[in-house]
């Protein structure tokens, strides 16, 4: 349609500088330049949407999972399964079915394991929570750990631990006593031998 | 029994209950076995085009049994199902089964010299785009899926087909 206007203008132009004398070189120049600016100008256009469309097909591809292949996206596997459902990706998209419905579409055939990113729920939703959970867990974990530390550390403290030096002083003084004990009794024993 | 292991104990009773109840709900959100989502449900129709160059319909196999099998020459289970597959169409042919063969991923040359070799005589047709594949859920080959008189999906089977099973499923379903 922008061809057929932008002909149709560049026809009348044409004809209006061919009635004035001398300018038919110019106005042939100007048809040539002209139609082949348009004809660049819808190539582009075809170009921008065919490359609009493999952006689309590889979103979608990205998102699911190759149903032969180990951890590979539909997008980056070469396996012929993968390269047939690029195709029906395509051709759905051209039949104007969007993004959602086509993952429908692989979901009902191939169930929701063909999906990268499985929808939050059911048992899915689990898996998304885990992490949280998870997160919540440990960090009240660390903070009950440290609280027991920082408690057993105020229970060590040099103002409440002289126990431990009286402690001693009762056991130095039960080891005096029996080391005195022993003395005489050896004293007793080398006299004798002699 | 401490602080931390009644919380552990807890922990680990509260996950329970939350697994539980999210494996009950699995069956609802879908399933990751591609059997559980097709099996019991109406068969998509398709048609092929036979190598003999006729027209293969699903839908006008209705009232029959048919077992539809996936295949390509190149897949080394194929060549071991080949044998049972045309001996149980020779015995079912005329009592109301019908058996097609799908071939997939391959091209068509390598598929007649492969139904030349097995002397194959069950309709045959190459699917060339693979859309009949994605439409059955196809995951490897061989594959075959069994559809019953009314046009439900009933069985499915990955891996080559021994005469047991096919004699089995024709059986059952013709009885």
């Amino acid at each position: 349609m922008i061809l057929g206007m932008g002909l149709r203008m560049i026809f009348r132009m044409n004809s209006k500088m061919n009635s004035k004398a001398g300018s038919n070189r110019l106005g042939k120049s100007l048809l040539i330049v002209s139609l082949a600016a348009l004809m660049v100008m819808s190539l582009g256009g075809t170009a921008l949407a065919d490359a609009e469309q493999d952006r689309q097909v590889r979103e979608i591809a990205q998102s699911l999972e190759c149903p032969v292949c180990d951890g590979q996206s539909v997008a980056d596997s070469s396996a012929p399964l993968a390269q047939d459902m690029k195709s029906v990706i395509r051709r759905k998209l051209a039949q104007g079915e969007t993004r959602d419905q086509i993952l429908q579409y692989f979901v009902d055939r191939y169930g929701e394991a063909i999906l990268r990113d499985p929808p939050k729920q059911g048992f899915n939703q689990i898996l998304w929570g885990l992490p949280v959970l998870g997160l919540i867990f440990g960090v009240w974990f660390l903070g009950y750990t440290m609280r027991r530390w920082s408690s057993r550390d105020q229970a060590s403290t040099p103002s409440q631990a002289p126990a431990i030096p009286e402690d001693l002083a009762v056991y130095e003084d039960r080891l005096e006593n029996e080391l005195k004990q022993r003395r005489p009794r050896g004293k007793r024993r080398k006299s004798g031998n002699r | 029994m401490s602080k931390i292991t009644l919380s552990v104990v807890v922990g680990a009773l509260v996950l329970s209950v939350v697994f539980g109840y999210a494996f009950t709900q699995r069956g609802s959100a879908g399933s990751a076995d591609p059997a559980a989502v097709r099996v019991g449900r109406q068969a998509s129709d398709f048609s092929i085009k036979l190598f003999s160059g006729e027209e293969f319909r699903l839908s006008d196999q209705r009232g029959k049994a048919v077992a539809v099998n996936f295949w390509a020459s190149w897949c080394p289970p194929c060549r071991e199902e080949a044998p049972v597959l045309e001996r149980a169409w020779q015995a079912y042919k005329d009592r109301g089964a019908v058996l097609v063969g799908v071939d997939i991923w391959d091209n068509e040359s390598d598929a007649r010299a492969f139904m030349k070799e097995f002397g194959i005589t069950y309709p045959n047709g190459l699917d060339a785009t693979g859309e009949i594949a994605i439409e059955y859920g196809v995951t490897g080959l061989p594959e075959t899926w069994f559809i019953d008189r009314d046009g439900k999906l009933v069985r499915r089977w990955i891996g080559p087909l021994t005469d047991y099973q096919v004699s089995a499923f024709f059986e059952e379903a013709l009885r």
